[in-house]
């Protein structure tokens, strides 16, 4: 499944040795709401809401990207005039997983629906590019342009979060400077 | 005119509506920790309720949280007490075949969720959520004695509402969120500045007699099933069970909700009430 594999990306790991006491200066610090959720192991009551997860912060940086996406989640029969079927809503819950994991710095993908009901995302970040497409069939495919404009391809297998993972990492500039540190 | 029996009658009648934006209620519980509660017993409970919540997941468990008012009003005082040797007995989800319904069950929290995540299931109503948690916790409890788990020692209650009020309903973009939310502030000057990227709000009320404490947090965000954008809007009434054997814990959720509710109509406006269908 391709959800599966994406929560992997974002999984999270409780690491319990030690009994603490602290004070929430900030109530959105201890909620599904705010950005220091990742810092603590426990969530609080507070998060006993369950489905806070399903609504996340407005990714202000995604905002193209996400209004192709929601035109292509609208797309009937035959949109590409050579007979496709609509995009499948498990192609499209997958690519929406990702954009929302997307790092804030990572710079928004082209979105591009693909005929027999797949979603290719594709980034070009200084002579760099990936292209990542979403099967019906829940495989993933890349292709990767180097800046010296040689290319890898390849499938991605199925619940390889570390490969998706490494890809982004390599488009993004932090790896980037990791490399050249 | 209306008679002032009339008027008594409306102040204390509860504002409700037809379709309120409400996608999450939690009816939850705090108690000492069950220390004897094992992972057997989860299992156990687990096929007690499995006729209606068949499906399982795991979480980490609840923090344990205590709502205090001594010092600035915000802080909340938490400790997450950890074991050396065993690890804490996960948090277990039992949800019903719909993932509607749910209980939460730790060592130290019993919740009871409605949920509406798809957007397209209609409120059942507070009565009708809080009689499935009533008889869910009486239940729990039997199993806890039957079980000779221990006793259970209550020491908070919480009320959670999740509301998803729609961009499109109301308010069209933050810089007109006022025409939904009356904590919005509409005076912000434009003559500078550009127009609203993102928000984020939190405010808290304590209950008269620190019976309570109600925090309302709102910020922008989009609901990822339909990518469509809204204004999350939480609303978490918490309170300190102090008398030792509290088993009623009722009066305490009703409590919370009616503030959640009474201060929803507060912070909402005329124009958003309306189409939410307030009656």
């Amino acid at each position: 499944m391709h959800s599966a594999l994406l929560e992997q990306l974002g999984a999270d790991t409780s690491e319990f040795g030690f009994v603490v006491k602290c004070t929430d200066e900030d109530e959105y610090a201890d909620s599904d709401l705010g950005e220091g959720q990742a810092e603590e192991a426990r969530p609080t009551t507070d998060d006993a809401a369950t489905n806070a997860g399903c609504v996340v912060p407005f990714p202000t940086n995604l905002r193209e990207s996400i209004e192709v996406l929601k035109e292509i989640a609208c797309y009937g029969e035959n949109w590409d005039s050579y007979g496709s079927c609509p995009i499948e809503e498990d192609v499209l819950c997958t690519a929406k997983e990702l954009l929302f994991s997307l790092e804030p710095a990572m710079p928004s993908p082209t979105v591009v629906p693909v005929s027999g009901g797949g979603i290719q995302l594709e980034w070009q970040v200084d002579g760099r590019e990936l292209e990542i497409e979403f099967h019906p069939d829940s495989t993933i495919e890349f292709l990767k342009v180097n800046e010296d404009e040689t290319m890898e391809e390849g499938e991605i297998p199925a619940g390889d979060s570390v490969h998706l993972s490494h890809l982004l990492k390599w488009l993004s500039a932090d790896q980037r400077t990791c490399e050249t540190n | 005119m209306a008679k002032s029996s009339d008027r008594l009658k409306q102040a204390n009648e509860l504002p409700g509506f037809k379709a309120p934006p409400v996608t999450e209620v939690v009816l939850g519980i705090q108690f000492d920790p069950l220390e004897a509660l094992t992972t057997p017993h989860i299992g156990e409970y687990r096929r007690r309720i499995a006729e209606d919540y068949p499906h399982l997941r795991e979480m980490a468990p609840l923090q344990r949280s205590s709502e205090t008012f001594e010092g600035p009003y915000a802080k909340q005082e938490r400790e997450f007490k950890v074991s050396a040797g065993l690890p804490p007995l996960r948090r277990c989800w039992f949800l019903d075949k719909d993932d509607e319904c749910m209980v939460q069950l730790d060592a130290e929290h019993f919740c009871y969720n409605w949920r509406n995540d798809t957007g397209k299931r209609v409120y059942p109503r507070y009565k009708a959520v809080r009689v499935e948690f009533e008889r869910l916790w009486s239940d729990f409890g039997e199993f806890v004695r039957a079980e000779k788990i221990g006793e259970i020692k209550v020491n908070h209650w919480e009320v959670t509402y999740v509301n998803h009020i729609d961009k499109g309903e109301a308010w069209t973009s933050l810089d007109d969120l006022d025409r939904a939310l009356r904590i919005w502030p509409s005076f912000l000057p434009k003559a500078f500045l550009p127009p609203t990227e993102a928000f984020q709000m939190t405010l808290a009320y304590a209950f008269p007699e620190q019976k309570g404490r109600l925090r309302i947090a709102a910020r922008d965000a989009i609901r990822k099933s339909d990518m469509q954008e809204c204004v999350l809007l939480k609303m978490i009434a918490k309170g300190r069970i102090d008398s030792p054997g509290v088993t009623d814990v009722l009066p305490y959720l009703n409590m919370g909700r009616e503030w959640i509710v009474r201060a929803f109509a507060d912070v909402t406006t005329e124009e958003a009430q309306v189409l939410w269908g307030k009656e």
